[in-house]
């Protein structure tokens, strides 16, 4: 047999069953890319298709109502048109501008959609005089009423605290979307996804200037990296990234994701708030909307893409502006800009605001305020997903006020009673009267710290805060009036298992026999609870109940001496019921609701219930201005002006453990608990504590007097000590209002009849003799 | 007949006229003031026992507001015109939202409660509409017009 000749190894076929192991894998690896790619292509579509983003739900303050009359000074107008974003210029042109001169401020407002109608953008000029709006015109037309469109005061954010504001491809400003494809993507129009030619540009330039200037990545691949991958600089991510850039270019329009990249881009950090997007980056740098930007600052966003915190406009301003001025140079050489525009602009400086909001929110206790009122509607879901635009009773000037007022006035008492530093808190409510809008709250001593909210649920003793319910009370019976004598002399009370209860006054003297005005005036305690129990405990909650107070509360003969919790809010809700004249209406924070698209989504409208006749209010109102002329409440009249006709009451709970005071205006009400959270003793009383920040708070603030209106079955009569008809020439005699048909009828010493004509005048010549 | 001297009869008519005339005069600068003034039966007034002790108690000077020198602001008149004008148009809900827009500006102008309770009645809510109606009444004077239209809306909302 032949020797079979060897067969040279080299350039031999492998043997057939690699061969086919070779085509079986690269088949399973097809089978496996293509499903890979399915599956791809599902979740691209899908998140693109669907909601894009969880949208935080945004909450607007007030917006303001400028009239003829309206007090408000120039300084006032100027904050509420910087904190909008409103820019000073010497010539006001545009929306968003405004001049001040003199005493008058020309502005041009933006332009809203209200629920009643829309607010159009027009150029507005205000005259002032002695701290009134004197005169409202528009161009030189006198105009009766305006609004300011309300300014954002924070948002409820979804779980991972990206925050945007959605804006179209229409309202950006000029530049800014050419601007940005010729920094990032220079061949947007012409790729599918990937750019060859968009990656060899970057590496050459990157190689020419030594740094990276440029990255390859398209837009396109941005936005898979933002919106659906990490920002892990990982091969696998840089992998996936390609196809799926592809498939949305299949899918979609250049529109479309052009539109999503805009909002979708990282462009900042506020704290613990991620910005996303050019809308709210615009604000977030410059206060203003983007619609607004100047060349310059529209250049610094798109400088922005490349490194939000590397480019930091505070922390790093050289850096920001070198690559500002980098951008403005590509600009022109791609013919959007010319050189010497260019030049111009890269000599301003980078226009953002002074500080950068770090503050989640910044005004925490008032937003939890809302996020309570909107969940009775909406789901925690849809309020931190859906975008929705929230406009609240908010008055952010008040607030301010408010702040201040508690601030100086915490430091001062600690100081003056050798109070621990910081250990005095606070928690204080504002409502407008008779809309019962809630306009400012502050939940704590430091007001951008979001913890307890002491406003909304502190629970504290109200002492004699509660008075004005026993004396309502005793005034809607009938029986009594402003006149009646009450003893103010010592009680004891048997409970049920024998615990006695003898209450004293504060000042621990009786005072015999007291006018009822009196009694509550001077908040004496005797008489009160003597007055309770004659009315009936029962009487007394239910009367406190029709006030507001939406609860049961302990029917003990404490009640009437305020031996029971309420929170700072739900106490002006009562007090709010006095102030409306007897019309109670439930507090509220919210006005209306929107969608993100800015459509009407739901009004949260006033409802009024009259529980309360205006005769009995009106006398309850004269005991409480008895308070602040000269009971326990008179220090209002160190700090509030005479003529300012205001009424209040204040309240110590046992052992001086809290501090409330509790009043109002012609058109506002606040109450103010100050207290320690440990429930420790404190040298304070209502009139030596909280009534020094409620004035000062009222001092700020633009209040009218209480109206105080005479209802027609109250009349006004003179009466002496002992409640028996007087004159108004005779010594202690006092002027008071009674419900018609229960006037006194016996007469003092010192009365005399009326002479209504000369045959009157003659009879009692005749009859005295 | 006694017959009267002719000189003492004048003297003593013009000593009684003056005497009445300056009596009258006093009377008519009276400084006391009555009792209630409202409509109504005035409680008979009987004396009153001597007080035991007078109690002294500061005087402060609180008195009812003057409402008749209450004047609309033209932004409430120009709101009510623009509420007005959404009523027409049977845009309840609006003119509702122009009213309370209103009550910001002057919660004592009682048209504003007209142009809330008419609103709130075509809604079909005449709970509302009595509601404010109710305020309204309460802060309008009874002689006018609108009084007269919120008494109306009243009992038409009641018997809803």
């Amino acid at each position: 047999m032949a020797k079979r000749k060897k067969r040279k190894t080299l350039g031999r076929k492998p043997p057939k069953r690699w061969r086919r192991l070779f085509w079986k894998t690269t088949l399973w690896l097809f089978v496996i890319g293509l499903l890979g790619l399915a599956v791809m292509d599902v979740m691209v579509r899908a998140k693109f298709e669907g909601k894009k983003w969880a949208l935080p739900a945004h909450v607007y303050a007030r917006s303001l109502d400028l009239y003829e009359g309206l007090r408000l000074r120039p300084q006032q107008l100027g904050w509420e048109l910087d904190a909008l974003g409103y820019r000073a210029v010497s010539r006001v042109v545009a929306p968003g501008q405004y001049r001040r001169h003199g005493d008058s401020i020309d502005f041009y407002t933006r332009g809203f959609r209200f629920w009643d109608g829309d607010e159009p953008s027009r150029r507005l000029t205000v005259n002032f005089n002695n701290g009134l709006i004197e005169r409202l015109s528009t161009d030189r037309n006198r105009l009766p009423v305006a609004r300011l469109e309300p300014l954002r005061i924070g948002g409820i954010f979804p779980e991972h605290l990206e925050d945007r504001e959605l804006v179209r491809l229409v309202e950006l400003p000029p530049y800014l979307l050419d601007g940005l494809l010729a920094v990032e993507d220079r061949n947007f129009y012409h790729h599918y996804g990937v750019s060859l030619r968009g990656i060899a540009r970057a590496l050459w330039a990157n190689l020419r200037a030594g740094e990276m200037n440029q990255g390859g990545s398209t837009i396109t691949q941005q936005l898979v990296k933002n919106f659906y991958l990490t920002q892990r600089r990982t091969l696998w991510r840089k992998l996936l990234e390609i196809p799926m850039a592809m498939l949305l270019e299949l899918h979609y329009s250049k529109s479309d994701i052009l539109e999503t990249y805009i909002n979708e881009v990282f462009l900042g950090q506020a704290g613990r708030r991620a910005i996303h997007g050019f809308a709210l980056a615009s604000r977030h740098y410059f206060r203003q909307p983007v619609q607004e930007l100047e060349l310059h600052q529209v250049a610094l966003m798109i400088a922005l893409v490349k490194g939000a915190s590397y480019y930091d406009p505070w922390r790093y301003p050289e850096r920001a502006t070198a690559r500002r001025n980098f951008v403005l140079h590509t600009m022109q050489q791609n013919g959007l800009i010319d050189g010497k525009t260019a030049a111009r602009y890269r000599q301003k400086s980078l226009g953002v605001v002074a500080e950068p909001s770090t503050a989640f929110n910044d005004y925490p206790a008032y937003l939890d305020l809302v996020k309570r009122q909107l969940q009775r509607d909406y789901s925690a879901g849809d309020l931190s997903s859906e975008g929705l635009r929230i406009f609240t009773n908010f008055d952010p000037q008040i607030q301010q006020q408010l702040e201040r007022s508690i601030s100086k006035r915490l430091d001062n008492l600690e100081q003056g009673y050798h109070i621990d530093s910081g250990k005095l808190q606070a928690g204080a409510v504002v409502t407008r009267v008779g809309s019962g809008e809630v306009v400012a709250i502050a939940g704590g001593r430091q007001p951008r710290f979001a913890g307890f909210n002491r406003a909304l649920d502190a629970q504290r003793t109200v002492g004699s805060t509660i008075k004005p319910a026993v004396y309502l009370a005793a005034l809607e019976s009938n029986a009594y009036t402003l006149a009646s004598l009450l003893p103010d002399t010592p009680v004891t009370v048997e409970s049920e298992d024998g615990k006695l209860w003898q209450p004293r006054n504060f000042e621990r003297q009786s005072h015999g026999d007291v006018p009822l005005y009196r009694a509550l005036g001077y908040s004496y305690n005797l008489s009160t609870a003597r007055l309770g129990m004659e009315v009936g405990i029962p009487v007394v909650a239910d009367t406190l109940q029709r006030l507001g107070l939406e609860r049961d509360v302990p029917q003990l003969p404490s009640l009437s001496l305020g031996a029971v919790g309420m929170s700072p809010y739900e106490m002006a809700g009562v007090y709010h019921t006095i102030a409306a004249d007897g019309f109670y209406t439930p507090l509220r924070a919210i006005r209306a609701v929107y969608t993100a698209n800015n459509e009407p989504l739901r009004r949260y409208r006033y409802e009024v219930e009259q529980r309360f006749s205006p005769e009995t209010i009106h006398l309850l109102q004269y005991a409480l201005q008895v308070v602040v002329r000269e009971g326990t409440g008179k220090g209002v009249y160190n700090v509030l002006p005479p003529d300012l006709v205001v009424a209040g009451k204040t309240g110590t709970s046992n052992d001086q453990r809290d501090s409330w005071f509790a009043g109002f205006s012609g058109n506002y009400l606040s109450v103010v608990w100050l207290g320690r959270d440990d429930n420790g003793k404190m040298p304070l009383t209502g009139g030596t504590g909280a009534l020094w920040v409620w004035a000062d708070l009222m001092a700020g603030i633009d209040n009218e007097s209480l109206l105080f209106a005479q209802p027609e079955r109250v009349a006004y009569v003179w009466v002496d000590g002992q409640g028996h008809l007087s004159g108004e020439r005779c010594e202690g005699a006092r002027y008071l209002p009674f419900i018609e048909g229960t006037e006194p009828h016996l007469k003092g010493s010192c009365y005399r009849r009326p002479l209504h004509s000369v045959v009157d005048w003659f009879k009692e010549l005749f009859n005295n003799r | 007949m006694r017959r009267v001297k002719h000189g003492r009869t004048p003297g003593l008519v013009k000593i009684t006229a003056s005497l009445a005339a300056t009596f009258l005069m006093t009377g008519c600068v009276s400084t006391y003031v009555g009792p209630a003034t409202t409509p109504g039966q005035p409680a008979p007034i009987e004396e009153a026992e001597q007080p035991q002790a007078t109690t002294t108690v500061p005087q402060t000077d609180i008195r009812p507001g003057d409402t008749d020198t209450y004047r609309a602001s033209s932004a409430v008149q120009g709101l009510l015109t623009e509420g007005w004008k959404l009523f027409e148009q049977q845009r309840y809900d609006a003119s509702a939202s122009i009213a309370e827009r209103a009550l910001r500006i002057d919660r004592h102008n009682p048209e504003v409660y007209l142009l809330l309770s008419r609103s709130y009645l075509l809604q079909s809510q005449p709970v509302l509409a009595e509601q404010f109606a109710r305020q309204g009444l309460a802060v309008a004077h009874s002689s006018t017009p609108v009084y007269r239209q919120l008494r109306e809306l009243l009992q038409q909302s009641q018997k809803r």
